[in-house]
């Protein structure tokens, strides 16, 4: 009985689909090509989805779009400070987040909006933070760092690659407690650099803790190319020195990042902790307080977009398959404008965080310094 | 007299304990009574640490619970904090305080700042506990007294013990709390003091409360950690001389006991404030700060503070580095004779 067997069996994939999936492959793991074409024999039962999975994935990419691009009209209209965009990551961010089962922990870096989108966290709270108003984190940080604990999902900090250590702490404690679940970590090309990745994947090798390490290698980290944060032929390989799994994927092909999560959590849930590495592409700046043309030459994201498209290829490859049109994706398109526009309206309408909220949260109970600053600052408020 | 412990009453009994055993006690007691307590570290497990705070403990709770780790003080300290955010209550040793600093990120922007960044929606009920500090003959990285790091840090606690029952007590305690706690050990004097300390499984010391360990009325003498243990000795210096000096022993540098500060320097007029870490910036600057913004109207002379030198811990230069009893009783009678 191989360890596949033996779990809970979270997923049912065919022996087609997981022959295709493996570990260390010199060329990211693909299922549809550059112009959503099947690149060998298989169906999507194969994959264990059916028509309804594949028209959400795609609504779920559309939908992750079009909120990067309010994300961007809202920064510009001033009524948010700051955004990073996700574009280009649709497929990477989407379809691995539909391969997590529920019961499973989730600790995103800064550009997993799909991820979170597809977890069901609601978008007025998304919006909200972005904006500054009061949200389920109380809009202390700056925007994108979301985090829900009723869905399982970690609140973000700034730092590169300091979650990574963390989610394995939390697999230890998964384990001591022997509980059925997982844990999936999000870092970039940039925080495989890290000691934190080092430490991360050194422990969870020794200790076989159920973390799913997925590294969203998006060519660039700010405006430091990728040849200046590896000497290997990819990050994917650097597993294998921990004794762990390592699968090298094409992060534009949803079906690739769907499959391979997939089974990534079926490892895990058996105790093996596995690294994914999804090739892909960053349309737009690393935030809006960066502009990528300073550093970045046009033609190569030109090529991305062109060749590579995460959303055109999962179009293309519906409509081989007979369940895309024209009308249907109008009424997507409108369907998402007016649940973007909704929630952004209703995000606009929730109050900013009180200035106690400036104070609180920082103990459990608050110490006598910092009710003596709550007072100051209160005073200060009612006097001007 | 009865604030020397070492040679106290209750030394010569036959159930006195030093520092090092009563964390071992604190750290069994708080395994058995709560599960979700595991400890982790280097040489945690079968060495039982390298000063043996944890020997044994693995025996009775096995390595599930005592867990020798591999060698990244980063590490140790990113995955406890994990272990906390899942609802374990980690404690997690570092071998010398001076070896923090690989996990000062995990520490500073993670454990400290999750509450608040989460809205409360996650907690880190983490301690990490350390040996700190010189005398050991530990040159510059086995000595170090790196404290206002974590004292100048929101979201953390920060809690120095002088005593086998205060390592005891507050250890306890800073394993029931809800948010980090750094806990530093003073090593120099792991296992010179013996005292009994309560057994009962129960025993706490509160975390945020002073302890007068002398009274007086002429001068007030602030310390934490080893360094209360050479106060003691300039105050028996100054009680010789005639001076009256009252002796505080903080035990909790954050929150600090403001009332404890205030009610003494309103009595004596007079404040010298004693740490063995660099006087630029250290936690003896914080309590002058303070003194000098509440309580200036008492104070009869300026406040001195008695503190390691602004360089790195040396090596065969220790015995110059460390305050001593003499320093710190010039300092006295500085503040005495000041007018």
């Amino acid at each position: 009985m191989n360890s596949l067997q033996k779990s809970l069996i979270i997923i049912n994939m065919t022996e087609k689909t997981l022959n295709h999936i493996r570990p260390f492959t010199d060329e990211p793991i693909r299922f549809i090509g550059s112009e959503g074409e099947p690149l060998f024999d298989f169906k999507p039962e194969d994959l264990s989805l059916n028509e309804e999975d594949l028209k959400t994935l795609y609504y779920y990419m559309k939908l992750t779009r079009a909120f990067d691009r309010k994300g961007m009209f809202l920064t510009r209209s001033g009524k948010a400070l700051f955004y990073v965009e996700v574009a280009g990551q649709e497929a990477s961010t989407v379809a691995s987040g539909y391969a997590i089962p529920e019961n499973d922990w989730i600790f995103p870096a800064h550009r997993e909006h799909g991820v979170l989108i597809v977890r069901g966290y609601p978008l007025t709270e998304m919006f909200a933070q972005i904006m500054g108003r009061m949200e389920v984190n109380k809009a202390r940080q700056m925007p994108v760092h979301w985090g829900m604990r009723k869905l399982r999902i970690l609140t973000i900090s700034s730092p590169v690659g300091n979650q990574l250590p963390q989610a394995v702490g939390i697999g230890m404690a998964i384990n001591y407690l022997k509980k059925d679940e997982a844990i999936i970590v999000y870092t970039g090309d940039g925080g495989s650099s890290t000691g934190d990745f080092h430490s991360a994947l050194t422990f969870a090798s020794v200790f076989k803790t159920p973390v799913i390490f997925f590294v969203q290698n998006n060519h660039w980290s700010i405006s430091v190319p990728i040849k200046r944060q590896y000497g290997s032929k990819n990050i994917a390989i650097k597993a294998t020195a921990y004794g762990m799994e390592g699968y090298y994927i094409d992060g534009n092909d949803f079906l690739a990042v769907y499959a391979t999560t997939k089974l990534a959590f079926e490892k895990a849930h058996n105790k093996e902790p596995v690294l994914i590495e999804a090739l892909t592409y960053r349309y737009g700046s690393h935030s809006t307080a960066d502009q990528a043309d300073r550093y970045r030459d046009i033609k190569e994201l030109e090529y991305w977009q062109k060749t590579w498209d995460p959303i055109k290829r999962a179009k293309l490859y519906l409509q081989g398959l007979g369940i895309w049109n024209e009308n249907w994706e109008k009424e997507l398109d409108e369907q998402i404008e007016h649940e973007l526009n909704e929630a952004i309206d209703e995000a606009e309408k929730r109050p900013e965080p009180p200035p106690e909220t400036t104070l609180e949260d920082v103990y459990a109970q608050m110490p006598w310094h910092i009710e003596e600053q709550m007072r100051e600052l209160l005073d200060e408020i009612k006097g001007a | 007299m009865v604030f020397k412990l070492e040679e106290g009453e209750k030394a010569k009994s036959a159930k006195a304990i030093t520092i090092v055993k009563a964390i071992r006690e604190a750290l069994a007691e708080e395994m058995r009574r709560d599960s979700r307590v595991v400890i982790l570290g280097e040489d945690v497990g079968k060495r039982g640490g390298v000063f043996l705070a944890t020997e044994g403990l693995i025996d009775e709770f096995g390595e599930e619970r005592v867990i020798d780790t591999p060698l990244t003080e980063l590490g140790i300290i990113g995955v406890a904090v994990g272990m906390a955010l899942y609802g374990l209550r980690p404690v997690a040793e570092i071998q010398f305080i001076d070896f923090v600093y690989p996990g000062f990120d995990q520490i500073v922007n993670e454990a400290a700042k999750f509450r608040y960044r989460s809205g409360g929606q996650y907690s880190v009920p983490l301690v990490i506990r350390s040996p700190y500090g010189g005398g050991i003959g530990g040159g510059l990285y086995h000595s170090q007294s790196p404290e206002s790091y974590f004292t100048h840090t929101p979201g953390l606690k920060v809690i120095i013990p002088s005593t086998p029952t205060d390592a005891k007590g507050l250890l306890k305690s800073a394993i029931r709390d809800e948010d980090p706690v750094i806990f530093l050990e003073p090593k120099k004097i792991y296992m010179s003091i013996k005292e009994e300390v309560p057994d009962d499984i129960d025993f706490t010391i509160e975390i945020g409360k002073a302890k007068k360990i002398k009274e007086g009325k002429d001068v007030t003498l602030i310390s934490y950690g080893y360094m209360v243990h050479v106060c003691m000795k300039a105050v028996e210096i100054a009680q010789k001389e005639g001076i009256s000096v009252e002796l505080i022993d903080l035990r909790t540098l954050l929150p600090f006991d403001k009332d404890a500060i205030l009610e003494s320097v309103a009595k004596t007029g007079r404040l010298v404030i004693v740490n063995e870490a660099p006087k630029i910036g250290s936690f003896a600057s914080e309590i002058s700060a303070f003194v000098s913004e509440r309580a200036i109207e008492y104070l009869l002379a300026p406040i001195k503070r008695i503190t390691g030198f602004d360089t790195p811990f040396p090596y065969a230069q220790q015995k110059y580095y460390m305050p001593n009893e003499y320093r710190i009783y010039k300092a006295i009678k500085e503040v005495m004779e000041w007018n």
